[in-house]
């Protein structure tokens, strides 16, 4: 299911351009760096592939603390033509409905034609957390439609549908159709994401994004409470084998050959 | 007629291949667990024909259970199926709404409750007691950690992921009393087109003695020889990869294990460079004896495996191999 390669602006029946949202999220890596979480990264990059095609406008959005800022630099970079930090202050990153209802705020605020969009795509689960609540939450709470786990989507902003494919248990895949506007959470696939280009990253680099405080929008009670988070007590059946590595892989290969694997 | 009551409890099934889909047990062990009982749980089976998984639910699980019938109940249809859940919850005034945590169910559940201002914790592995009530345990950073989650709602909707909430082989009460009702469907903004059987998969796969594994440990497709020299040691053999082994291309994807792949029993599963992810060893954790080489040491894999190993494996599966050609193998 190709997407349509159109090669000019296809006007949306509002008469602006095609409009995507993307939401993001910041995660820390192997150095204690902000970098993009690896999930939205291909929501983003589905949105960019859309750009490609349709020439859609891409709008990236962040809920983080301060120094989220490089993730949404990186979104510009890899070629989203706007983004929005939504700044956070304080110790507990929101999640869950807080979370989704801070976007729902943030995209709400987008000026009244801007804030047409066909589609808002979001990763299918984060590296951190991986609930995989907040697109499913900012979909009710935006009344849109809704399908998650997309391996595939084809966008016909003029008959105001996007065909999609979810893949399911066991690989089986579901061709669904959903009227626009349209909540899609993306899962990973071999459409990897897209470096940024030397031109959009010198433009990311010079670029203001606007920042929203958390703290101004409306205060919603969250409705779990995170008590602690540690590794877990490793109750296992397994025996860990010790020595040094050719010990080991000589152990190892006693062990198999005597249950008669070799 | 008479019709289901409220209850505390309202566990959320569906039809599946063979009658009830096999995900079921996932959602009533969670309710069990949290203390559910034919005097204060329903079973709800949604579906466009519900009867005979309704009939399986009531006789597998011994709880009372609503076969809600409608045209266009299907959950990946999320829209109605969450809106025909909803008008369900109203009536029946549930503190906790327990579901699999199925990829469908990824979308329901969240969409369920912020539709009904409720809590909603997903992808629960465990439960504690807490001073104001169930404390739920979920793994997070790819299985690295585990959280403890409280609720702070009237209601709660929760997902469970399979193996952490067995059910009892042999029901704790008598097969449940079977209500039946027709689903006023509200309409959806969704079509369910087709429905495609996976990329065929790899027949070497559920036919293989011994799978060998590559994660992302891996590192680059140069050393995908290694996982294929370590196969070859064993008779019936095959090579296998976790998703982002195969999303990076380094295998097809018919060589996928885990969720969104093939389900493998082999006698001998060798996972390289593999972290443990739920979404992994759902497709797996079946093997007879699982073997896992991993340079985390606090990688979740050694929390499923029977053997471990914390090593790279560009160190150590040559030193295995040099192993076997000692032993002339």
């Amino acid at each position: 299911m190709a997407a349509d390669k159109a090669g000019f602006v296809q006007l949306h029946s509002s008469g602006f351009g095609v409009n995507i949202f993307v939401c993001l999220k910041m995660v820390k890596d192997a150095d204690g760096k902000p970098v993009m979480d690896a999930s939205g990264s291909y929501a983003l990059e589905e949105a960019l592939r859309q750009k490609d095609c349709l020439g859609a406008r891409v709008t990236a959005f962040c809920l983080g603390p301060v120094e989220a800022g490089p993730v949404l630099i990186r979104a510009l970079a890899m070629g989203a033509d706007e983004a929005r930090h939504i700044a956070f202050n304080g110790q507990v990153q929101p999640s869950g409905l807080v979370l989704a209802r801070a976007l729902a705020c943030a995209v709400r605020m987008e000026p009244e034609k801007a804030g047409a969009f066909d589609l808002i795509l979001c990763g299918a689960a984060s590296e951190d957390n991986g609930s995989g609540r907040t697109g499913p939450m900012l979909a009710g709470l935006l009344d849109l439609s809704l399908a998650g786990c997309v391996v595939e989507l084809s966008h016909y902003p003029q008959k105001g549908v996007v065909l999609v494919t979810r893949e399911v248990e066991s690989g089986r895949r579901l061709v669904l159709e959903l009227d626009l506007p349209a909540l899609l959470t993306i899962q990973t696939t071999t459409r990897q994401p897209r470096y940024p280009s030397l031109s959009n990253l010198l433009r990311a680099n010079r670029a203001t994004v606007p920042a929203i405080a958390f703290d101004s929008l409306p205060e919603v009670g969250p409705t779990e409470t995170l008590l602690s988070e540690e590794a877990p007590c490793a109750v296992s059946r397994v025996e860990m084998l010790s020595g040094s590595t050719a010990e080991k892989a000589a152990l190892l290969f006693k062990m198999l050959g005597d249950r008669g694997f070799l | 007629m008479k019709e289901a009551k409220n209850a505390e409890f309202l566990i959320v099934a569906g039809p599946g291949a063979k009658g009830l889909d096999d995900s079921a047990k996932d959602a009533a062990g969670l309710a069990l667990a949290l203390g559910a009982k034919p005097e204060n749980a329903l079973l709800l089976v949604l579906g466009e024909d519900p009867e005979k998984a309704a009939e399986m639910a009531a006789a597998r699980f011994g709880l009372p259970v609503l076969a809600l019938a409608g045209e266009g109940l299907h959950p990946a249809i999320g829209d109605a199926f969450a809106a025909a859940l909803a008008s369900t919850v109203l009536r029946v005034k549930p503190r906790f709404i327990l579901l699999a945590h199925t990829i469908s169910n990824m979308d329901v559940a969240p969409l369920l409750a912020t539709k009904l201002k409720a809590a909603c914790v997903t992808g629960v592995t465990g439960l504690e007691d807490g001073e104001s009530g169930p404390i739920f345990l979920r793994p997070t950073a790819s299985g690295k950690l585990l959280a403890r989650i409280s609720v702070n709602a009237s209601c709660a909707v929760v997902t469970a992921l399979p193996g952490g909430f067995p059910v009892p082989e042999k029901p704790s009460f008598p097969p449940g009393e079977i209500f039946r009702e027709q689903a006023v469907t509200p309409g959806s903004r969704m079509r369910l087109l087709e429905e495609l059987a996976p990329a065929s998969a790899d027949m070497g796969l559920s036919a293989a003695d011994v799978v060998v594994a590559a994660g992302r440990g891996i590192g680059c497709t140069e050393n995908l020889e290694l996982i294929e020299r370590l196969a070859a040691l064993f008779p019936r053999s095959a090579v296998a990869g976790s998703r982002p082994v195969c999303d990076a291309g380094w295998l097809p994807a018919n060589r996928q294990v885990g969720v969104t792949g093939a389900t493998v029993t082999p006698k001998l599963y060798i996972a390289c460079g593999i972290s443990g992810v739920f979404q992994h060893v759902a497709g797996m954790i079946g093997s007879n004896l699982i073997v896992a080489i991993n340079k985390d040491p606090g990688a979740p894999i050694f929390s499923v495996a029977h053997l471990g190993v914390v090593e790279d494996l560009t160190a150590f599966i040559p030193a295995f191999l040099e192993e076997a050609e000692k032993a002339g193998a």
